[in-house]
């Protein structure tokens, strides 16, 4: 700004009081002339799919991001030592949109690598090789779980479960004669109370809150991938919606975070946090449920459908990473990743393109403090609880980057999970049309889940929209 | 191309379909004579290209290239590895077989790794399957 010369001040403070004042002065006005078939809300994986797909059969779209750049929960950090993943980075076998876009729009895939199996265990404060845990004192699991490491019982007890018979099973009345507490399906498979203990269930939601038949769909999911290999884009997962929003040009705008939606007769109005208006013939909303919980409609939508985006709840979480710089295993003969019954965090060994990492993993009601804010002291103080539970981290590790999905305005938490019970009619309000406004967003796919999940929802708005 | 793009618009006011030049042809898939429109069919294929290319040496994705897929055996894109599923269950494609495939993929061929719900609707079968046939160099007899 001090550059630029007086006159173009001068202009951009007369356009901006201009603008000021038309939307004081007349607010019926609006101020964009955006004349749009449809208005895409959110830039992240599913908004960005369903713009190419309506651009592609001739519709004009306009997509506005609250954000400064395109992604949503994708997010590289790529200032941050050893480039890590904020957000989603695991491109699984049978993501076929995210493998097609990334191929399309000439991108690279790469192996993620998922390192050194298991985990160190962190247990009363001693350090104890996964190994030795079924002889261990403070083992408290009986039975067959008795050689199950802590962060393997869920994992072990779920593998017991008769596995939902396609992707789509979950949404059937068969699907729903599954559901229930989680605690009481894990119990049935033979988990006691010191079992259950070693299974998060990632939300604010305790076990029995939490939806047994959502977390068989999450392994349908995983199971049904096999055994092929989990990729990531090579120079980080940004790279991909950047290059889907580079596809759009200057229909994707930024900064323009939506705290309204009209609908009219002949279309939608949309209004941002300038009193700016957008207008289009339909809305597509793509942004998480805890956002678009805030965005005030008129006319209200239905209250089954507004009681279903109340009913999702959402996985809490912060991350923070800490560049490697020298191989600290090598020193105690423990695996690299750490599993702590004490630290309120997991704590993950990334072997990544842009260098090796610890992914400190925060989520679930006991991270809370850690949640709310991902700054430079708490990136110190999670270290320093971590070289204490690990003394071979001393001086092996240096503070990175931190990043926290709960504390954005623009997601207020990871990723969609459910309570038990009504998940078919919940999907369903989900999908929901409400008048000339459609949705989207990965809270809402069908067959797949996290970034195959967002731009298959992404997918199927867009045909909606085109029918 | 401003003139599709300008039916397209009209089609999201709720107008219908773009009105651009009818082909249409009579095909029995089932036990019922439908008409299919294969414009509307292209539109569904939209459901279908993330995991198919169509055309003769176009490279397989997450599922095989479908070049004459309709006059094909269930195993017939070379290179691709179907799934053990596949190789037991899935009969030597036609019209029929592959209405039935495409209505639900799971029931006819289950433990596929083909992540699809399916069509439930036979007339937006019938559209598809005329496009794709025409599509893949094998247009089914009568139409386009």
């Amino acid at each position: 700004m001090a550059n630029q010369s007086r006159g173009m001040d001068r202009r951009q403070l007369l356009g901006q009081l201009a603008v000021a004042g038309a939307a004081t002065l007349l607010p019926g006005r609006v101020l964009a002339a955006e004349d749009a078939d449809v208005l895409i809300i959110g830039a992240g994986l599913s908004g960005l799919n369903a713009a190419m797909m309506l651009a592609a059969e001739g519709a004009r779209v306009v997509v506005v991001e609250a954000d400064r750049r395109p992604g949503g929960r994708i997010r590289t950090l790529d200032d941050a030592p050893g480039r890590p993943e904020a957000g989603g980075s695991e491109i699984g076998p049978l993501y076929a949109r995210t493998r097609r876009l990334a191929d399309d729009l000439g991108l690279k895939l790469v192996p993620r690598g998922g390192g050194i199996p298991g985990m160190t265990l962190h247990i009363d404060g001693r350090l104890v090789n996964p190994r030795d845990w079924a002889t261990d004192k403070a083992n408290p699991l009986s039975g067959p779980l008795r050689p199950v490491p802590p962060f393997a019982v869920e994992g072990a007890l779920l593998a017991k479960a008769p596995p939902l018979p396609d992707a789509e099973a979950w949404l059937t009345p068969e699907g729903a004669t599954r559901d229930g507490p989680y605690d009481a399906m894990l119990t049935a498979l033979g988990a006691d109370k010191a079992a259950l203990s070693f299974v998060q269930p990632g939300t604010d939601q305790s076990l029995a809150d939490t939806s047994a038949l959502w977390k068989l769909r999450g392994m349908q999911i995983r199971m049904q991938s096999g055994k092929g290999s989990v990729d990531t884009v090579s120079g980080g997962m940004s790279r991909l919606t950047d290059a889907m929003a580079a596809s759009l040009g200057d229909k994707v705008r930024y900064g323009i975070s939506i705290k309204a939606i009209r609908q009219t007769p002949s279309g939608v109005v949309a209004e941002d946090q300038n009193g700016r208006r957008y207008q289009a013939k339909r809305a597509l909303v793509t942004v998480p449920l805890p956002v678009l919980r805030k965005i005030t409609l008129d006319p209200l939508p239905p209250a089954v459908q507004s009681a279903a985006w109340a009913a999702v709840p959402y996985s809490q979480a912060a991350s923070f990473f800490y560049p490697v710089t020298a191989p600290f295993w090598e020193q105690d003969g423990l695996p690299p990743s750490l599993w702590s019954d004490t630290l309120p965090f997991r704590t993950i060994f990334i072997p990544g393109e842009g260098g090796q990492y610890l992914w400190v993993f925060a989520d679930g009601p006991r991270a809370a403090p850690l949640q709310r804010m991902a700054d430079s002291d708490l990136k110190e103080s999670v270290m320093r609880q971590l070289i204490t539970a690990r003394p071979s981290l001393d001086g092996r590790i240096t503070v990175g980057g931190a990043w926290s999905w709960t504390a954005n305005p623009r997601a207020l938490g990871t990723f969609a999970s459910r309570r038990p019970g009504n998940l078919a009619a919940i999907q369903k309000q989900l999908q929901a049309s409400h008048g000339r406004i459609a949705f989207a967003g990965e809270h809402s796919a069908d067959l797949s889940s996290g970034i195959e999940g967002a731009l298959e929802s992404g997918e199927r708005a867009a045909i909606e929209l085109l029918s | 191309m401003m003139l599709q793009s300008a039916v397209v618009a009209m089609a999201l006011l709720g107008l219908g379909m773009p009105a651009v030049a009818q082909a249409a042809c009579a095909i029995k898939p089932g036990e019922t004579l439908l008409t299919a429109d294969l414009d509307k069919g292209r539109r569904a294929f939209l459901k279908c290209r993330a995991c198919h290319t169509l055309k003769e040496g176009e490279r397989n994705l997450v599922g095989p290239n479908l070049w004459r897929v309709m006059s094909r055996g269930a195993l017939g894109a070379g290179g691709f590895s179907y799934s053990q599923a596949f190789t037991t269950a899935a009969p030597r494609w036609s019209l029929a077989t592959l209405d039935r495939f495409v209505e639900k993929p799971a029931k006819m061929v289950p433990g596929t790794k083909m992540v699809f719900a399916g069509i439930a609707d036979p007339q937006e079968r019938a559209n598809l399957l005329a496009w794709l046939a025409r599509e893949t160099g094998t247009p089914l007899p009568g139409c386009p």
